[in-house]
C-alpha cells in the first residue's frame, strides 16, 4: 500500500516494505513467516490456527461494544465515509 | 495512523461497480465492530515478536484493509467470501507481516514521537535497530511459534480431541466443517474439544501466559 503520507516522525519507519503483501483467498495458506529459519510449516500453521480461532471468538462477539470500542468503530466509519464518498 | 489522514483524498477506487457497491452494502458499524476486535486478537502476534504496538493499531489494520480493498489494491470477490470475511484475512495477513519485520522495523506511534525529545531518542533507536539487526533473523518470533506449538501439543496430550483438532490444524485443515469431517466429531463435539483447546492458554508457562492473557478473555 502507499504510504507517502507519512510524516518524518517515523510513525512509518518500516513503510519501505510492504505492509500488505499478497494475500491469498486460500484460509489454509501459509503465512510467510514458514521460509524463516527453525520454523516448521506445522508449527506454523498450529500457531495460525490458534491465534485465528481466537480471534473469530472475539470477532464474534455478540456483546454491545465498549465506549473504546464504540470510539473506534465511529471513527472507521468516518474513515469509511470519505473513503468511499470519493468514487464509484 | 490512518485515521489522520483528514485531509487527504482516500479514494481512488478501481474495482467494478458491483463490488463497490457490494463494499458499500456490507461496510456497515457491526463489520467495524466485528473486525476491530479481530484485529485486537492478531494484533498480540506482531506485538510479541518485538513490534511497538500502540493503541490504535487495530484500528489501522481495518482501516488499511478496507481502504486497500476499495481501491483495489487488495482483490476481492463478493460472490465467494463476505467482505468481513476478507478484512479478518487481510488483517491476519498483514499481522503476520508486521510481526516477521517487526525488529527489523519497530512501529513508533505518531503521537509519540512527536514529543521533540522523545521523537530523538526514538529516532536514535530506530536507526541503531535498524543498523543492529537489519540481517538477523526475528529470532523472538520463531521462538514463540516454536514454544507456543511445543506447548499447545504438550498441553493437548492427554486431551485426543484437543489433540485431533491441532493435528488438522497442523495438516491446514482448520474449517469447522472440515476438520469435523476428518475427526468425524459431531459438532458439540467439536465445539467442547474447539473450546478446551482453546483454554489451554490458561496453561502455558508464564512467558507465553503474558502474550495470550489478553486472548483467554475473548474465549471465555
Amino acid at each position: 500500500m502507499n504510504d507517502d503520507w507519512s510524516d518524518t516522525t517515523g510513525e512509518r519507519a518500516f513503510a519501505d516494505i510492504p505492509t500488505q503483501e499478497y494475500v491469498p483467498e486460500d484460509r489454509g495458506a501459509l503465512p510467510r513467516v514458514v521460509d524463516l529459519d527453525g520454523v516448521s510449516e506445522r508449527d506454523v500453521r498450529v500457531v495460525d490456527a490458534f491465534f485465528h480461532e481466537l480471534a473469530l471468538d472475539a470477532s464474534e462477539d455478540p456483546s454491545p461494544p465498549t465506549s473504546e470500542e464504540q470510539d473506534g468503530v465511529d471513527a472507521i466509519a468516518q474513515f469509511v465515509a470519505r473513503l468511499t464518498a470519493s468514487a464509484g | 495512523m490512518a485515521d489522520e489522514r483528514d485531509d487527504e483524498p482516500l479514494g481512488g477506487a478501481s474495482r467494478s461497480p458491483d463490488v463497490l457497491a457490494a463494499f458499500r452494502a456490507q461496510a456497515t458499524p457491526a463489520l467495524y465492530l466485528a473486525a476491530q476486535r479481530f484485529a485486537r486478537q492478531w494484533a498480540k502476534l506482531p506485538r510479541r515478536a518485538g513490534r511497538r504496538v500502540d493503541h490504535l493499531y487495530p484500528r489501522e489494520l481495518v482501516q488499511d484493509a478496507l481502504a486497500d480493498t476499495w481501491n483495489g489494491t487488495l482483490a476481492w470477490d463478493p460472490a465467494r467470501r463476505s467482505l468481513l470475511d476478507h478484512v479478518r484475512n487481510a488483517i491476519r495477513w498483514r499481522a503476520w507481516n508486521d510481526a516477521r519485520h517487526a525488529k527489523r522495523f519497530p512501529h513508533v506511534a505518531w503521537n509519540t514521537a512527536a514529543n521533540d525529545e522523545t521523537s530523538v531518542r526514538i529516532e536514535v533507536e530506530v536507526h541503531e535497530t535498524q543498523a543492529s539487526q537489519a540481517d538477523a533473523a526475528p529470532l523472538i518470533l520463531v521462538g514463540l511459534i516454536v514454544t507456543l506449538a511445543a506447548e499447545l501439543r504438550r498441553l493437548a496430550e492427554h486431551d485426543d480431541e484437543a489433540q485431533a483438532i491441532l493435528d488438522c490444524w497442523a495438516d491446514s485443515i482448520v474449517e469447522r466443517d472440515d476438520v469435523m469431517a476428518r475427526t468425524h466429531f459431531t459438532a458439540a463435539q467439536y465445539k467442547a474439544a474447539r473450546r478446551r483447546l482453546l483454554y489451554l492458554v490458561k496453561h502455558l508457562p508464564p512467558e507465553l501466559r503474558e502474550a495470550a492473557s489478553d486472548i483467554l478473555r475473548s474465549a471465555s
